[in-house]
C-alpha cells in the first residue's frame, strides 16, 4: 500500500475534527482496523492520513454496561466482548449471539462494534479494485447480470449489496440509538443511520464527515434470538440471518421486532412478519410459521439467489422459537 | 545443514485397529519439532541480505489488452530497479505480462500501484464449459439401441467445479546469488527438477549452485515442472544484478495462476436392468481448462466397476482462466464423484441396497473386502431407505471406492555409519508434508537394527543423492527400496568388519535394537562396532524407473464410507463420520499414513462442499481469489474421521502408493449419503445448501420409496 | 519528511477543554508551517522543545496527539518479552514487522487477509491477526509469537502433543494453531470438543490435521483423545 501517516487522537471529539481537518485530503477513520486494512491492501483506498483510535476508551469504564432496562455499549467494544458478555447472554442474547457468530476468534478479538456497524460492503465486484462499479463512482453494476448469488433479494437497486453487519439487525430489534460526536446532533436511531442505494450510493450510512460514533444504547431484550445459515460452518459470511426481540406475558406474544441481515442493502425490518407474531401464543408453531412466511415479502431475487427467500423464512422462524428458549431443528449432537 | 533433534515417540492409543500394522507405529515426525516451534525455514521464510523483490505484472481480467502504463512513474520511486513490461496481451486473470524489481517489498507493491496499468477489456470471455461447447453430442448406436432395450435408464448431468489446489505457502523462490554462487531456496515438489531447469537463467554452473528444499508448505501436485515463471525470472533477474532475488505469489496469485483441478462435466446415458446390472451406454466428459485447451481428464468411468459396454468421448474446453495442473489424483475425485452418485441413483430407482449392488459390480477382490469391512464400521445396517424420511433433519449414508497405480521413478539412496556411531540417511527429495523424512530415518535405522534417534535424516537439497519428486505418489514407494537396499549395503560392510574383529562368520551376525548378535548372542554393542570403521561405510541403494521386481505394490484401493446428516429447512449438511480403508502394503510409519489417508478425506470432503473458483461471467476475473470466499473446510466442519490401513495378511512386498487415492473416493461418497438423506441428488459440486434445497424440493414433488 | 520525532510537545496548560483546542489551534498552524526538511531546523529553533516518541506517546495519552511517519518511525515492540526496536514505516503491518524486519518467521503470511489465521499471535492475552493489524498497534503490548511458547529450553506441552498425535503435515499453517491451541488453553484449560472447534475455527489446515490437532489439544488439557468407532 501507499504510505500514510498515523495520528492517534485521545478522544473521539479529537478523532472527529480531524477527520475534517483541512490538512488531510484523505483522512481515514481506523479503530479495529481489520476492514480498513483489507481496504489498504485491495488498493481502495489511499488514505494520506489515518486517525487512529484503536486506543480511544470510552468515558464510561465498562464495555458493556446496564442500567435498568437500558445498555450502554462503547464504540471500541469488541464483538468478542459482546459475544461473551454475561450482561448480554442474560438480557440481550441477540446480540450476544448476532457477534459471537461474525467472523473468527482473531477478528472478533479486535474488532470494534462500531467499525462492525460503519464497515464496508463484502461485495466482490466491490472489494475489488479492477471492477469500476456504482459503489466506486462507476456507472455500472456487475452484480446484475454477473456472480449474484450472495446479493440482495430486497430492494430496487441500482446497487445489490447485502450490508455486511452482524450486529446491525440486533441492533435495529433492540432499538438501538447510536451517539456521535463532531457533528450538529447527538444521536441518530439505528433506524435512521442507514440508507437504500437509491438515496446514496458511496456510502451505506447517514453519518456526516466529521462525526464519530462514541457508544450506542438499545433496550434489553430477554426474549431475543439470532439465526443464520452460512455454507461454511467454521467462518463465513452468513446467506441469510433474521434477529427477533419479543415481549411475551405469559404464553403469548405481545410484541415482537423482526430485522434480516444478509438479504438488503440496509439491514431489513421485517414489520409484516413483527405484526404477525403479535397476539400470537409462544407454542403456536403454525402462527410462527405464517409470521416467518411473509419474511420474504415483496422480494426481487436476483438470477442465482432465490434460494435466500426459503432460507429467510427458516432463519425467522428459528430466531422467534430461540426467542422463546424452545427447540429448534438441530444436528444429533448440536450444531458444529 | 539443519540438526534434526530426536522427538518424543510414545505410544497413542486412539486407533486401535491400526495397532501394529507397520514398521514404525509410534514413530513420531522427524521434523516436528522445528515445525511446532516455528523454527523450520520454508522459502517464503528467507529473506537474504541486500535482496531484491520481484513481482509479476498481471492481466486483472479474463482477457484484455493493455493499453496504458506509466512505467516513469514507478521508476522513479526509491528503491525500484526495474520495470519490464513483455507482453500486452492478456487471456486470462492473472497471466503475466511483465514484471517489477525493487529493493523492499513495500517498494515492490508501490511500483505495481504507481505503474497505473490501464487495460481494455474484451467482450467474449468464456468461463464456464456450458457456454464453450458446442451442442450435446449425439447418443452412440450401439447405445442407442441398449438404452431402448432396457429394463430402465439414466439420463444425468454432473458436474464438477475448479478446485484451486490452495498450497498455504505460495509458490515462489529466494535465489540468494552473489554473482558467484548461489543456494537457491525453493517451494518445489521436486528439487532436481529446479535445479534441472535453472542452469541457463542463473548463469552458473551446477557446482556453484544448490537448490535447498527442507521444508515446504503444501503442493500436492501444483509444485511439479521444474523452476517455474517464478524460479527463471528471479533467478535470472539475481544472475543480472548479483544480487538476491525473492519472488513469492501473493494469495490472489496463488489462486489465478498456479495451477488447479479444472472444472468437468459428465454426462452419463446408461442403460441397466431391475437388479442393477449396468448393460452399457454412453458416458461423456467435458473439462474446464485453460487457454491452451489442456489438461482437463475427467476419470470415468474408472474401471473398477463393470459397467458394460460404455462408449466414451471427452473434450477439453478453453476458458479464459487460469490453466489447470496436477492435483492430487488429476481426473480421479471429478470421475468417481459422478461415477458413484450414478450407481446411487441406479440403486435408488431398482430400490436396491447401494452397497449390494456395488459388490457384484466391483471388479477388485479386496476392494469387495474392505467394502464390507467399512460397511460395518460405519454402521451401514443403520442406514436408512433413500427417500423415506420426511423429517426437518435427515440421515444419509454412502459409499466410494478408490485405487491407484504405482509409477516406478529412480532414487538413489545413502546410509552413511559413521565411526562414532552415527548414521545419517540421505536423499535429496522433498518432504512436502508427507513426512519423507521420517519415512527414510525409519527405513535407515530399522535396516540397520538400531533405533530411530540414532539416524540424522539429510533431505531436501540438489547435492544429495537425486530423488523423485513428490507426485503420483511415487515417493515412499520408490524411496523404500533404495532405503532398504542402502541399510543392508551399509550394515553388511559393517558386520563384514565385526566378523573379522571376531573371527565369526558373517551370515551368523545380526543387529538388533542397537546390539551386534552372534547366532542370537550380543557380542558387542553398536558403538564398538563402528569403533572398528576407519572412517565411515556409506551404503548404497538404487530404485531404478523400470522396476518390474513388485508388481503386487501396485492398486493401492481402498473404500470409504460417509454418516451425515441434511438440515432439509437450511440446506446445511453436517458431516458426522468418514471411515476410510485404505490398502497402503507395508506401512513404514503408521502416524504418518494415517496422516496421509486423513488429509485426503478432508480435501475431497472440502472439494465436495464448498471449494469453487468463481469467475465473472462478464469480465472473466475470478471473484473470489481469496480465503474467506474461496472456501476451504474448517474445524467446525470436520466429521469424525476413522483411517483404516488395511493389509492382507503379512505384507512383505513394500509400501503402497498413498498419497492420492485417500481423495479420491469422498465427494462421491458424500454425494451418495446426500441423496438417501434428501431422496434426491445433487449432481452438481459443491454441494451447497442452496442445492441441497432445491434437491429437497424436487424430492418432494417426486416422492417415491426406494433403497 | 523522514521524522521520526513528533514535531511538538506537550502543552502543559492544556488540561481544560478550551486549553486543548487552543493548544490544538496552535499545534496544527504550528505543523502547517513546517515545510520538508527544514522541519527538523525549525522545531529546535522553536520555542517548544523536541520530544522524544516515548514522550510523545505519553502526551498522546494525555491530549496531545503526533504524528507518526508517512516515512518510517522508530518504535520499540514488546517480543517474547524481549524488547524489540525497529524503525518502519506507519504502514507496516505486525507480520511484516515481525518477519522481514526481526527475523522471525515462525508466524506465516498465507493470505494476508486475516481468513486463515497463519499469522496468529497473542496480543495481551488476546488472540489476534498479527497480517491485520499495523506494527504500531503493537507498541506497549505484550506480544506472544510461536516462537516463544518455548521457554527454558523445553517446548509447551501444547507443543509436545502436536508431535506426538501428529497435528502437523506440511506445517505452514502449524505456528498459526499452535498458537490459538495455547490461547484457548491459556483461558479454557479442559476445553470441550466444541470449544475446540469454535477457538480454532479462524485457522485453516490446507493438508488436512483437524482432526489429530483436536486430539493434541485434549491432551494437552489432560482430557482423553478421541477413539475411533465412537459417534461424537
Amino acid at each position: 500500500m501507499k504510505s500514510f501517516a498515523v495520528i492517534q487522537p485521545g478522544t473521539f471529539a479529537e478523532a472527529a475534527s480531524l477527520m475534517v481537518d483541512k490538512k488531510y485530503s484523505l483522512p481515514v477513520l481506523k479503530a479495529g482496523g481489520v476492514d480498513v486494512l483489507d481496504h489498504l491492501k485491495e488498493g481502495l483506498w489511499s488514505p494520506d492520513i489515518l486517525v487512529n483510535v484503536k486506543r480511544v476508551r470510552g468515558e464510561n469504564g465498562e464495555a458493556i454496561a446496564q442500567s435498568g432496562t437500558q445498555l450502554r455499549i462503547e464504540a471500541n467494544t469488541t464483538l468478542e466482548e459482546l459475544a461473551r458478555s454475561k450482561v448480554l447472554l442474560d438480557v440481550a442474547p441477540v446480540l450476544a449471539q448476532a457477534a459471537v457468530s461474525a467472523a473468527t476468534p482473531q477478528v472478533r478479538s479486535v474488532a470494534s462494534a462500531a467499525g462492525n456497524l460503519l464497515q464496508r460492503p463484502r461485495c466482490w465486484y466491490y472489494r475489488h479494485s479492477q471492477f469500476d462499479c456504482l459503489k466506486k463512482g462507476g456507472n455500472f453494476c456487475y452484480a446484475v447480470e454477473g456472480e449474484n448469488k450472495f446479493h440482495a433479494i430486497f430492494g430496487p437497486g441500482p446497487c445489490h449489496i447485502v450490508h455486511p453487519s452482524n450486529i446491525a439487525p440486533a441492533l435495529m430489534v433492540l432499538d438501538a440509538v447510536v451517539y456521535v460526536t463532531g457533528g450538529k446532533r447527538e444521536s441518530v436511531k439505528i433506524a435512521d443511520l442507514f440508507h437504500m442505494p437509491e438515496k446514496g450510493i458511496l456510502s451505506e450510512h447517514n453519518l456526516e464527515p466529521g462525526e464519530v460514533v462514541t457508544h450506542f444504547t438499545c433496550a434489553v431484550a430477554g426474549k431475543s434470538g439470532f439465526y443464520a445459515i452460512k455454507e461454511k460452518q467454521s467462518f463465513d459470511w452468513p446467506c441469510a440471518f433474521a434477529c427477533v426481540a419479543l415481549e411475551v406475558d405469559g404464553d403469548t406474544i405481545k410484541n415482537a421486532r423482526v430485522c434480516a441481515g444478509a438479504v438488503a442493502p440496509v439491514p431489513w425490518n421485517l414489520p409484516a412478519s413483527a405484526d404477525a407474531l403479535k397476539g400470537a401464543k409462544t407454542s403456536d408453531d403454525a402462527a410462527i410459521s405464517r409470521a416467518a412466511s411473509l419474511a420474504s415479502q415483496a422480494a426481487k431475487p436476483m438470477r442465482d439467489n432465490g434460494y435466500k427467500l426459503a432460507m429467510l423464512e427458516t432463519c425467522v422462524r428459528r430466531a422467534v422459537l430461540r426467542a422463546l428458549g424452545r427447540d429448534i431443528p438441530s444436528f444429533t449432537g448440536g450444531p458444529a | 545443514m539443519l540438526p534434526f533433534a530426536p522427538t518424543i515417540t510414545s505410544p497413542t492409543t486412539n486407533r486401535p485397529l491400526n495397532s501394529g500394522s507397520s514398521i514404525n507405529d509410534h514413530a513420531s515426525r522427524l521434523d516436528g519439532e522445528l515445525k511446532v516451534t516455528g523454527k523450520a525455514k520454508y522459502g517464503k521464510d528467507v529473506y537474504p541480505a541486500n535482496g531484491l523483490f520481484v513481482a509479476f505484472v498481471r492481466c486483472p481480467y479474463g482477457a484484455a489488452t493493455l493499453e496504458k502504463y506509466d512505467d516513469a512513474a514507478a521508476k522513479i520511486l526509491p528503491g525500484v530497479l526495474e520495470v519490464e513490461i513483455t507482453k500486452k496481451e492478456g487471456g486470462y486473470h492473472g497471466a503475466s505480462v511483465g514484471y517489477v524489481v525493487a529493493e523492499s517489498t513495500l517498494a515492490m507493491k508501490r511500483a505495481l500501484i504507481a505503474l497505473n496499468c490501464q487495460w481494455k477489456r474484451k467482450s467474449d470471455v468464456v468461463t464456464s464449459i456450458q457456454q464453450g461447447m458446442k451442442e450435446e453430442p449425439e447418443v452412440t448406436p450401439g447405445s442407442e439401441s441398449l438404452l431402448k432395450s432396457a429394463d430402465k435408464t439414466l439420463d444425468a448431468q454432473y458436474s464438477t467445479a475448479v478446485q484451486t489446489h490452495s498450497s498455504l505457502e505460495t509458490h515462489g523462490v529466494s535465489v540468494d546469488h552473489n554473482g558467484d554462487s548461489a543456494t537457491v531456496y525453493a517451494s518445489t515438489q521436486g528439487t532436481f527438477s529446479v535445479r534441472d531447469g535453472l542452469d541457463d537463467a542463473i548463469a552458473l554452473p551446477r557446482s556453484k549452485y544448490e537448490v535447498v528444499c527442507e521444508f515446504v508448505g503444501g503442493g500436492f501436485g501444483s509444485k511439479l515442472g521444474g523452476p517455474g515463471k517464478e524460479g527463471l525470472t528471479a533467478a535470472k533477474i539475481a544472475a543480472k544484478y548479483k544480487r538476491p532475488a525473492y519472488l513469492f505469489c501473493n494469495r490472489a496469485e496463488e489462486h489465478l495462476d498456479t495451477g488447479n483441478r479444472p472444472s468437468s462435466r459428465t454426462t452419463v446415458k446408461i442403460a441397466f436392468t431391475n437388479d442393477g446390472e449396468i448393460k452399457g451406454g454412453d458416458i461423456r466428459t467435458w473439462g474446464g481448462v485453460g487457454p491452451n485447451k489442456a489438461g482437463g481428464g475427467c476419470n470415468i468411468p474408472s474401471k473398477r466397476y463393470q459397467l458394460g459396454e460404455i462408449k466414451t468421448g471427452h473434450e477439453d474446453i478453453a476458458l479464459n482462466a487460469g490453466m489447470p495442473r496436477a492435483f492430487r489424483a488429476p481426473g480421479h475425485p471429478q470421475g468417481a464423484f459422478a461415477e458413484e452418485l450414478m450407481l446411487d441413483e441406479v440403486a435408488f430407482a431398482c430400490g436396491l441396497d447401494p452397497l449390494e449392488m456395488r459388490l457384484k459390480l466391483i471388479k477388485d477382490n479386496s476392494t469387495k473386502e474392505m467394502a464390507q469391512m467399512g460397511a460395518g464400521l460405519i454402521g451401514w445396517d443403520k442406514r436408512p431407505r433413500t427417500g423415506s424420511q420426511s423429517g426437518v433433519i435427515r440421515r444419509g449414508m454412502g459409499m466410494g471406492i478408490t485405487s491407484w497405480g504405482r509409477f516406478p521413478s529412480e532414487v538413489d539412496a545413502e546410509v552413511v555409519i559413521n565411526r562414532d556411531g552415527s548414521v545419517e540417511a540421505r536423499t535429496g527429495t522433498q518432504d512436502i508434508g508427507t513426512g519423507q523424512r521420517t519415512i527414510v530415518g525409519i527405513l535407515a535405522s530399522d535396516g540397520l537394527g538400531i533405533p530411530l534417534e540414532a539416524v540424522t535424516v539429510q533431505i531436501g537439497r540438489s547435492s544429495l543423492p537425486k530423488g523423485p519428486g513428490s507426485g503420483g505418489s511415487v515417493t515412499t514407494v520408490n524411496s523404500a527400496p533404495a532405503f532398504i537396499a542402502a541399510a543392508a549395503d551399509a550394515k553388511a560392510k559393517l558386520l563384514e568388519l565385526v566378523a573379522k574383529r571376531t573371527s565369526a562368520d558373517a551370515a551368523d551376525l545380526a543387529i538388533k535394537s542397537g546390539e551386534v548378535l552372534n547366532k542370537g548372542n550380543k557380542v558387542m554393542a553398536w558403538k564398538d562396532a563402528c569403533a572398528l570403521i576407519p572412517d565411515s561405510i556409506k551404503g548404497t541403494g538404487k530404485n531404478f524407473s523400470d522396476n518390474k521386481q513388485d508388481k503386487s505394490t501396485g492398486n493401492s484401493c481402498g473404500a470409504q464410507f460417509v454418516d451425515l446428516e441434511v438440515d432439509t429447512e437450511t440446506g446445511v449438511i453436517r458431516v458426522h463420520r468418514i471411515v476410510a480403508v485404505q490398502a497402503c502394503g507395508r506401512v513404514v510409519a503408521r502416524k504418518l499414513a494415517e496422516s496421509q489417508v486423513i488429509g485426503g478425506v478432508i480435501q475431497g470432503l472440502s472439494y465436495a462442499l464448498f471449494e469453487d473458483r468463481i469467475l465473472d461471467r462478464q469480465t472473466g476475473a475470478m471473484v473470489n481469489a481469496n480465503f474467506d470466499m474461496y472456501k476451504i473446510a474448517g474445524t467446525r466442519d470436520m466429521p469424525r474421521i476413522e483411517p483404516v490401513l488395511w493389509q492382507k495378511g503379512k505384507e512383505t512386498a513394500g509400501p503402497r502408493s498413498l498419497g492420492e487415492p485417500p481423495t479420491v473416493p469422498t465427494a462421491g461418497a458424500i454425494a451418495c449419503a446426500v441423496l438417501n438423506a434428501v431422496g434426491a441428488p445433487v449432481r452438481h459440486l459443491p454441494i451447497t445448501p442452496d442445492k441441497v434445497l432445491a434437491a429437497v424440493t424436487a424430492a418432494k414433488a417426486n416422492k417415491k420409496g426406494g433403497a | 519528511m523522514q521524522h521520526s520525532v513528533p514535531l511538538h510537545s506537550p502543552d502543559p496548560q492544556s488540561e481544560s477543554t478550551s486549553g486543548v483546542l487552543a493548544a490544538r489551534v496552535s499545534r496544527r498552524g504550528f505543523m502547517q508551517s513546517l515545510g520538508a526538511s527544514a522541519a527538523a531546523a525549525t522545531v529546535a529553533n522553536s520555542a517548544q522543545a523536541l520530544v522524544t516518541a516515548k514522550e510523545a506517546e505519553r502526551a498522546a495519552a494525555k491530549n496531545a496527539p503526533a504524528v507518526m511517519g508517512p516515512g518510517p518511525v522508530e518504535m520499540t515492540l514488546n517480543v517474547n518479552g524481549q524488547p524489540r526496536p525497529i524503525k518502519v514505516e506507519p504502514c507496516t503491518t505486525l507480520l511484516a514487522a515481525l518477519r522481514e524486519h526481526l527475523g522471525m518467521t515462525g508466524s506465516k503470511e498465507i493470505c494476508d487477509r486475516g481468513a486463515c489465521g497463519g499469522c496468529s499471535v497473542i496480543i495481551d492475552g488476546t488472540l489476534t491477526v498479527s497480517c491485520m493489524m499495523l506494527a504500531i498497534d503493537a507498541v506497549g503490548s505484550e506480544i506472544t509469537t510461536v516462537e516463544g511458547l518455548a521457554k527454558g529450553g523445553k517446548i509447551d506441552p501444547i507443543q509436545e502433543m502436536f508431535i506426538k498425535h501428529d497435528a502437523l503435515q506440511c506445517g505452514y499453517c502449524t505456528p498459526g494453531l499452535v498458537v490459538a491451541s495455547r490461547w484457548l488453553l491459556n483461558n479454557n484449560p479442559s476445553p470441550t470438543l466444541n470449544q475446540i472447534r469454535h477457538a480454532l475455527a479462524g485457522n485453516i489446515c490446507r493438508c488436512g490435521t483437524y482432526t489429530n490437532v483436536f486430539n493434541a489439544v485434549l491432551e494437552a488439557s489432560g482430557q482423553a483423545p478421541l477413539v475411533d468407532g465412537k459417534l461424537v
